[in-house]
């Protein structure tokens, strides 16, 4: 009995019912391996949920508050007021709420980072993957106007914008959309030229698959991680510039503020009640922070050529 | 390698062509002018100023015009500043202006080239996330907010150095301080970056095969490569730089360039805006330019092959 | 005995779980001699090379084992001790000779460098040795080429330049991780012909590391043939080549072509891919490619023990196994 198992162990493979016996392993994805890596990421899991939190206050915070952000109490007991029960966040110089304005400062800043990086997705990505995909004169042609873009300190071009369309919430968010998609275009060109080259893109081609199909089915699924990656973190930057138009008066208009315009008034009054920038300016500060350390874990996960 | 400076200054004379043509567009896309905003004034007066300022000649004639002064330099008079130029407020602005821009990026580099190498040779230990930590933390906070912190605290509540004055050493401080947090995080990010991936190259692993210590493969091998992204950035890091103080020149009340351009938006004085818009590009160029140059000083590759980068 | 190393385990340990690169190989050379190590891209022979030069980085780690280098276990050497052997006792050439030099320093500078490290020589002496070297490796007009940078040489030309950088301190082994595999046919065989001949004038040992038995004969006189981080056989070049016992080993000869073939005989690749290193499947790794695999091969793993008739030519395989017998003669009948 004993030498007949011995002798059966030397039996010829039977590999079609053979029990137990693994091939293949089934094959991580991309998808599912990014998001292991993002997970056991554990700055970008706080910054995402920060960011959702953020999301959650802006969106629901306003209906929790006693006051509206243009209510005014002129009583010398209503103007300036530090910190306190009543106000969490103090009072400014027209007596109004600074904790829901800085809620309303949110909706502002979150819309017009998102709205703002949408649109430089748009633009990135068409202008990026025809000047790549097309290649050629159209390629350089299309190159020598990036590189006139690229050649004016971005943040002229904005207040110019600016200067022209009029302050607006609106008009903010086109304004950044339009100046800032240099780099989306230069990353999403890039990727298409190198993917170009891969021979999966040459097999469909050769099978005679339309230049369309070939963009739309192949070269822009296989670049999304870049693109992801780099619209992420130009939500941050969006926001800054936000701040920035609004803190020299371009951005959004009275009596609507925000943060930008929050902390340009805090800085009138830094001297006498600190309070009013310290407030905006942490939110500001604590956004881009959530938003950056996201914005790098998603580089991390996402990045192939970090994979290894 | 002639060949390539003839055609980075070809190209160099294009682009800022083209930028003066654009910001000239814009001026004049800009719905009224900077007389049109104030009190209503009389016609004829109106025409007075106009003529004065050759606003009611025919737009290509302006152009031109416009053009041929900036050829010679000029860069036109001020709309708001009564007999001052542009030329004249440039001039006024830009000593300021470089002081601190040079002495921000410098602290940049010093600071942020060492602690990008140390993260990325210690990557994923302790000193790299520290050191990235307070870099990402640094590239959050925005100049602006920096600056007015820097100033509550030091210079309000501390009384350390003057809060809004400008003309010594010590008023330098707090203003290139806060134009120091970003670029000295983005480049300590951008080094470490660079040089995990030179690390990860072959001809590293030779050197390590030659028997060379750690800290020599880094001096001799990594540095030099993994400092070419960090040299590309250096010429819109100076440019943006010079943008970003137009708040913190503010804030901190120093007759600076940035402080007239913001001054100059508040009153809608075109020819400023357009005049410092062209200033600083002709900046931007110039830098991108130098940096090209020290891109192929470092890169035998481009130095020998008479082409540009890519 | 020049190197011994003994039941080398070398892992690496990345987020996904532990990779065992190289899982108890052992061999060895003496002074002068050439051996080759064989095997698929990821079988484990350049963490071999690796590991003697110590240069395993993390997430990599030595776990056990010897390595015995001229009465010195090199794994237990400080890192000072390693430098100094280091591109002085053994210099290491690697794959791709177009990323392995450094693109912003002059071919000079890289050369004389080793030199100036190991012993301490500068200036025109330097320079002088660098221009011997360079003509001993075949490089024509050295003199001027010393100034020049990488990326105006070609690839064959390059390769002999990582190798006048691997002898500059004459050491006494020279590994070559596929020396050839970046370079066009024609420049192989130059290349091996140079390392051949520089071998008989210095006299140094070799560790020849290909994926290409066929570049192995000229130089070689011993071969291991790895699979899966394991050595799966080992012995002459001739008995590797014409009396072959591992059904891994027949892959690798007939996938390429030889000139003792008829014309026209196909190549036959060997089908399927290795094994994931990182979940090895229990018993024999290639069993899953074994058109002769038997039940045993996948429940536990064969040892590398001597064949029948050469004590020197070892097999790891359970077709040697005498129980084995029977049942080889049974599934050759239905074979054929």
């Amino acid at each position: 009995m004993e030498a007949g198992t011995e002798m059966e162990l030397f039996q010829p493979l039977q590999r079609e019912n053979e029990e137990g016996y693994v091939f293949a392993q089934p094959a991580t994805t991309y998808w599912r391996d990014a998001w292991r890596r993002l997970k056991r990421n554990r700055a970008a899991m706080v910054g995402l949920a920060v960011i959702v939190f953020l999301v959650f206050l802006a969106l629901f915070g306003p209906y929790f508050c006693p006051y509206s952000y243009s209510d005014q109490d002129l009583t010398p007991e209503g103007i300036n007021q530090p910190p306190s029960w009543r106000h969490w966040f103090g009072t400014d110089n027209l007596g109004r709420d600074l904790f829901v304005r800085v809620l309303y400062g949110a909706r502002i800043s979150l819309a017009v980072g998102v709205f703002a990086s949408l649109i430089i997705l748009c633009i990135g990505v068409i202008y990026g993957g025809i000047s790549g995909y097309l290649g050629g004169k159209v390629d350089n042609i299309m190159m020598r106007v990036v590189d006139v873009i690229y050649g004016i300190p971005l943040v002229l071009v904005v207040i110019l914008l600016m200067v022209i369309l009029q302050p607006g919430l609106k008009n903010v968010m086109i304004a950044i959309g339009a100046t800032y998609w240099i780099q989306m275009a230069r990353i999403v060109r890039g990727q298409i030229l190198s993917l170009k080259e891969q021979d999966y893109v040459m097999a469909a081609t050769a099978l005679g698959a339309s230049r369309r199909r070939i963009l739309l089915r192949h070269l822009i699924p296989n670049s999304i991680g870049p693109i992801i990656v780099t619209a992420t973190l130009s939500i941050p930057e969006a926001i800054f510039t936000e701040a920035f138009l609004s803190f020299i008066g371009l951005g959004v208009a009275a009596p609507m503020a925000s943060w930008g315009a929050l902390a340009s008034e805090g800085v009138q009054s830094l001297r006498s009640y600190p309070w009013q920038l310290l407030f905006p300016g942490l939110a500001i500060c604590l956004t881009m922070l959530a938003f950056n350390f996201f914005g790098d874990g998603l580089r991390d996960a996402l990045d192939p050529w970090m994979r290894r | 390698m002639i060949k390539f400076l003839i055609r980075r200054l070809l190209s160099m004379v294009l682009v800022l062509w083209v930028i003066a043509t654009v910001t000239f567009i814009f001026m004049h896309l800009i719905p009224g002018g900077p007389f049109t905003r104030e009190k209503k004034l009389p016609a004829a007066i109106m025409r007075n100023i106009e003529a004065r300022y050759h606003l009611n000649d025919p737009l290509p004639k302006q152009y031109l015009d416009y053009f041929r002064n900036l050829l010679r330099g000029d860069l036109g008079p001020s709309y708001t500043y009564e007999g001052r130029t542009v030329n004249e407020i440039s001039a006024d602005g830009f000593p300021g202006a470089a002081t601190l821009g040079l002495a921000a990026v410098g602290i940049a580099l010093l600071i942020g080239i060492p602690a990008g190498i140390i993260s990325a040779l210690y990557r994923s230990k302790w000193q790299d996330n520290l050191a990235m930590l307070l870099a990402t933390i640094f590239v959050s906070v925005p100049n602006f907010i920096l600056a007015s912190l820097l100033m509550l605290v030091f210079a309000l509540k501390l009384r350390w150095f003057p809060a809004a004055m400008w003309g010594e050493p010590s008023q330098i401080v707090l203003p290139a301080l806060a134009l120091t947090g970003f670029p000295t995080a983005f480049i300590s990010r951008l080094t470490r970056s660079s040089m995990v991936e030179v690390m990860q190259q072959d001809y590293i692993r030779t050197a390590r095969a030659k028997g060379l210590s750690n800290l020599a493969v880094v001096v001799r091998h990594a540095l030099k490569n993994s400092l070419i992204p960090v040299v590309t950035y250096l010429g819109p890091l100076l440019a943006g730089n010079m943008t970003g103080r137009f708040l913190v020149e503010n804030i901190f009340a120093i007759p600076g360039l940035g402080r007239y351009f913001v001054t100059s938006i508040y009153n809608r004085d075109y020819t400023v805006i357009l005049g410092v818009t062209i200033f600083y590009s002709s900046l931007l160029v110039v830098l991108n330019f130098l940096v090209d140059l020290t891109y192929a000083w470092i890169d035998p590759r481009i130095r020998f092959t008479d082409s540009g980068k890519e | 005995m020049l190197l011994a190393v003994n039941d080398l385990r070398t892992s690496f340990f990345t987020y996904a779980g532990e990779v065992k690169a190289v899982d108890g190989v052992s061999f060895s050379l003496d002074e002068g001699e050439a051996v080759a190590l064989v095997g698929e891209s990821g079988c484990g022979k350049s963490v071999t090379a690796l590991s003697i030069m110590g240069l395993i980085n993390p997430p990599g780690k030595i776990l056990s084992g010897s390595i015995v280098f001229n009465g010195r276990d090199l794994i237990r050497l400080s890192e000072r001790e390693l430098r100094h052997i280091r591109g002085n006792e053994i210099g290491m050439i690697f794959q791709d000779p177009m990323t392995s030099l450094n693109p912003v320093l002059s071919i000079g500078t890289q050369i004389i460098e080793v030199r100036r490290l190991h012993q301490g020589l500068r200036g025109r002496v330097a320079r002088q040795r660098a221009v011997e070297l360079l003509s001993m490796v075949g490089i024509p007009s050295p003199g001027e080429r010393l100034r020049q940078y990488p990326h105006q040489f070609s690839g064959g030309m390059r390769q002999r330049v990582m190798i006048a950088m691997a002898l500059a301190c004459q050491p006494k082994l020279l590994i070559a991780d596929e020396p050839t595999t970046a370079l066009d046919v024609t420049i192989q065989a130059q290349i091996i012909e140079l390392m051949k001949e520089l071998q008989a004038q210095l006299g140094m040992a070799i560790i020849l590391i290909t994926h290409d038995l066929g570049v192995v004969a000229g130089l070689a006189k011993k071969v291991y043939v790895m699979y899966a981080g394991r050595i799966v056989e080992s012995g002459s070049v001739d008995r590797i080549y014409y009396h072959a016992r591992h059904p891994y080993t027949w892959g690798l000869l007939a996938s390429v072509p030889r000139l003792d073939d008829k014309p026209k005989k196909r190549l036959v690749p060997i089908q399927g891919q290795p094994p994931d290193l990182l979940a090895p499947p229990p018993g024999c790794a290639f069993a899953s490619r074994c058109r002769y695999a038997m039940r045993i091969c996948v429940q536990e793993n064969p040892a590398l023990l001597p064949s029948s008739d050469d004590a020197e030519h070892r097999v790891a395989c359970w077709r040697e196994d005498p129980e084995a017998a029977a049942f080889i003669g049974a599934s050759r009948g239905g074979v054929a």
